[in-house]
């Protein structure tokens, strides 16, 4: 026995794919703001907004995959295609995204560690400025 | 794609349990945006399940309405994705802090 898709559930199935097509457009347009910006900060950047960027591309191909399956005319084949690409979709939001956060934590840190050497640096400076000559001792 | 889903709720309810931890220690710049990121986090782990749930049953059942119901859900998925990417393409396009 197979399934049977009344016209307006094969309108709902096209329409999440419509909007499966408005997603990929944002996420193209969001990698282009994010490759604009990866060579404006040092290396740690560069290599964090390139994780991103992987993972953003291929949850935007696999996407593309499963509406452009699910948006044309429904066959069994086109269903499963599309199923396995939501299942992608899916994989790489979990395993790409958790990746892309600890390096995007691991810059972070990178930064409080330089903001630390410039508050020393600050310090340093202001007590050189008050009493020359003195040494500042830190705990 | 219903087993995926329960690791979406894996970062909201680490943002969660930063919101409680920073309103604990009076540290509200953290809470709100906290609890505003694990919410959508949230939200959208649940559209999901929902959706995968739906689908999974539709095709068990061979049931066309359970089916689209699915795919209804995955439809505002996609609409709250789009919603989020859309903000965060007008937030990084206006802010200009390097």
């Amino acid at each position: 026995m197979s399934m049977h898709l009344s016209v307006e559930d094969q309108k709902t199935v096209r329409g999440a794919a419509r909007w499966g097509y408005a997603v990929v457009g944002i996420v193209a347009l969001n990698m282009v703001v994010v490759v604009s910006r990866a060579f404006d900060d040092g290396l740690r950047e560069f290599v964090a907004a390139g994780a991103l960027l992987v993972v953003m591309g291929w949850q935007a191909l696999a996407l593309a995959v499963a509406s452009l399956s699910f948006s044309s005319t429904p066959t069994a084949e086109r269903f499963e295609s599309g199923l396995s690409a939501l299942r992608t979709y899916c994989k790489v939001g979990v395993l790409g995204g958790l990746a892309s956060m600890m390096l995007a934590g691991l810059s972070c840190q990178m930064k409080i560690s330089e903001l630390q050497f410039e508050v020393d640096r600050v310090i340093e400076a202001e007590v050189q400025k008050e009493y020359p000559g003195a040494k500042v001792i830190r705990e | 794609m219903v087993a995926l889903s329960v690791y979406d709720f894996v970062p909201a309810a680490l943002l969660g349990a930063l919101a409680v931890v920073s309103l604990s220690q009076g540290a509200l710049l953290f809470t709100f945006p906290a609890l505003a990121m694990g919410g959508f986090l949230g939200y959208l782990g649940v559209l999901k399940v929902a959706a995968g749930r739906r689908i999974r049953s539709g095709i068990v059942r061979k049931d066309g309405a359970l089916f689209a119901s699915g795919f209804a859900s995955l439809r505002t998925l996609l609409i709250v994705l789009f919603i989020g990417n859309f903000g965060g393409l007008v937030f990084a396009l206006s802010c200009n802090v390097p």
